[in-house]
Order: C-alpha cells, then structure tokens, then sequence
C-alpha cells in the first residue's frame, strides 16, 4: 500500500484538494478511483496509469474524460528506517504535486511539469509542505 | 475492515459513484490482465498482434487501463490467442470489492489449454503435505485442485500454527493457498510468500495422496 501526499503552500493551504473541488463531480470520481488504484496496486503494475514528463522525477497520473486530468506526481521523497532491521530504504509513497488537465497537448496551468518540479523541491527541503491526501468527496 | 473499504461503503451509496469505479477497475484489470498473460507467455506485443491479427500498435494501445471502448469480438480474439476461456458475467458490488483486493500479477496469471490440469491430469501440481509431529493437524489436511491454479486446504486446530503444517513443492501452476479455518476469516497467501515464510523449517513431508490413502487405511 502505497502513501499518498498533497502538496501545501506556504500557508498550509492543500493546493491539491483545493484544485479538486473545483473539477466536476464525474471528473472528481474519476481522480479518486485513479488514486485508489495507485496507492493500492502500485505503480508497476497496471500499465499505462503514469507518464513520464519531460521534467525528471514528475509523472503525470492519466484520467480519461472531458477535460482530461493529469495531476503531476513525484515518488517518495524520503527514507524511512526499518526498526527491525535498522537499515533506510526509500518510503512507497507518492505525493501529488499540481493539480493540472491536459488539453490540446498543452497543460493547464502552462508547464504544470516545470512547477511540480519547484514544488519538489520545497518539499525535500521542508517535508512539511506536504501532508497526507485529503480524500475530497 | 480496511480504511479504503469503510470508505468505499459510504461513497457507493452514491450510484454514479460506484459505477464509475466499476468502470474504471474493469478498464484496469483487462488491461493489466492481457499485459501480464503476455509477459508470462514471454510474448512481446508484435507476437500478441500476429496471434490476434491486430497491429503491434493496437496492443500498446489496449494494454493501457485508460482504453475504455472493449469490445467482446476484440476480447474473444485475445481469449483465442491465448487459449482460454473469455468468462463474462454479471456481478454484484460485492464481488467488485473481493476482485479489488485480490488484484495482483500472480492472480491475473491463467494457464493456456495446453498446461491446464484439468484437462491434462498429469501436469497436475504436486502438492504436499508437511507433518511437524503434531499429526493431529495433518490429519484434517486436504487438498483440492480445482483447475483454476488455486489449492484450498482445510484444517481445524490452531490457525496460527497453519503455517507449520502445510507447504508445497515448487508448484509453477498454482498461484496462492486459501487456507481456511472454521472460527477465522480466510487467510489467502501466495505460493511464494507461503514458502518464504517457511523456507527454514525442516521438516518430512508425504505426498498428500499418500496422506489421505494412510488415512483411509
């Protein structure tokens, strides 16, 4: 089971479930069946769910529909220690970076990717911006 | 119950909910289910396409959970190429929240007709039963092969000491035990992660064949 995370401004307002409730109910569905899916089954397995972008380390989680979603994820950021081994190894965990569609082969917001890649990178170095996913209804 | 399940329970009260997920699952699990029957054969997606009489290009696009117009005439041209049955029905939601939780490589693994046990009894998988000296467990142990890859055993006694009791051979064809206990909930392992966890034990095992014909002397 995979951990999810949303990203947080400098506020501590989740940007993330802030985009979420702006989409349309079908849309909103959609998405959490999506995240289920991730953090559930992983990202190996069931093929075709994430992206590479042009941008290392930011994927994009594909959601079919009209408009289509394409909120930018990064891998697990951080090491976690096994108690029982003592040895680090890198958290199974997924944050959500930029809520963001996908129209005409252009993102919205413009390079969502480039600014998923900002937003890591305040996370590694302030894990707080981050903070568990917010399940929206 | 899981987190994920209490959820499930509250939002699929909402019916355009529940639907959509049924949708989006059936999409991932057909998707999943053709790439991993590909990758077992050890097919790349060009051998896939000749033996579907599509493009190579078409079976990059079906294997992807976002495709969502399957068709069954398309469904039953992979069910020929990979020699096996295209099984179609009707389900409740409940059976939705069995088949998410046991969604997994292993479980989407099928076995062509040509290496399916029950029409070739000698490929049957050699399952065995192990005794620790407390014969009193190996006593209620029994298998079933049921064709599909799946050995269920039964037993009675102390489910924690279940482990201890059963193994297997290597069995290539068969994905995961089921065992059960009367008092318990079902407690379903793979193959692998059973022989793992038992990898140290040392101890005598006897065909399950023989068991049961020891007993019934």
């Amino acid at each position: 089971m995979w951990k999810l995370f949303d990203y947080r401004d400098e506020k501590g307002n989740n940007l993330i479930a802030r985009w979420t409730r702006k989409l349309q109910k079908p849309q909103r569905i959609k998405l959490r069946a999506k995240l289920d899916d991730l953090a559930n089954f992983g990202p190996e397995l069931p093929p075709g769910l994430l992206m590479k972008t042009e941008i290392e380390h930011v994927y994009k989680l594909k959601v079919q529909g009209n408009p289509k979603l394409r909120p930018m994820i990064c891998f697990g950021l951080f090491f976690i220690k096994d108690v029982k081994t003592g040895t680090e190894k890198r958290e199974e965990a997924i944050t959500i970076l930029v809520g963001a569609k996908e129209i005409s082969w252009e993102f919205e917001p413009p390079q969502a990717d480039v600014e998923a890649a900002i937003r890591r990178k305040k996370i590694l170095a302030d894990p707080n911006r981050r903070i568990p996913h917010e399940r929206i209804d | 119950m899981s987190e994920l399940t209490k959820n499930w329970i509250r939002e699929f009260q909402d019916k355009e909910t529940r639907h959509i997920y049924a949708e989006n699952f059936l999409n991932t699990y057909i998707a999943t289910q053709l790439k991993v029957l590909r990758e077992d054969r050890e097919w790349t997606q060009q051998q896939v396409a000749e033996e579907t009489g599509m493009k190579q290009e078409r079976i990059s696009v079906l294997e992807d959970v976002n495709y969502e117009s399957w068709t069954i005439k398309t469904l039953k041209r992979f069910a020929r190429a990979f020699d096996l049955v295209l099984s179609i029905k009707f389900e409740n939601f409940g059976t939705f929240l069995k088949d998410y939780d046991s969604f997994s490589r292993d479980n989407l693994k099928r076995l062509s007709f040509d290496k399916d046990p029950a029409f070739h009894p000698e490929l049957s998988p050699k399952a065995v039963v192990a005794r620790t000296g407390t014969g009193k467990m190996a006593q209620f142990a029994r298998t079933v092969n049921t064709g599909s890859g799946t050995a269920v055993y039964s037993f009675r006694g102390d489910p924690a000491q279940a482990k201890f009791n059963f193994m297997y051979e290597s069995t290539p064809t068969i994905d995961q035990l089921i065992i059960t206990h009367p008092d318990e909930d079902h407690l379903t392992i793979t193959v692998e992660d059973f022989i793992e966890a038992n990898r140290d034990l040392a101890i005598a095992f006897w065909a399950t064949r023989n068991v049961e014909e020891k007993e019934a002397a």
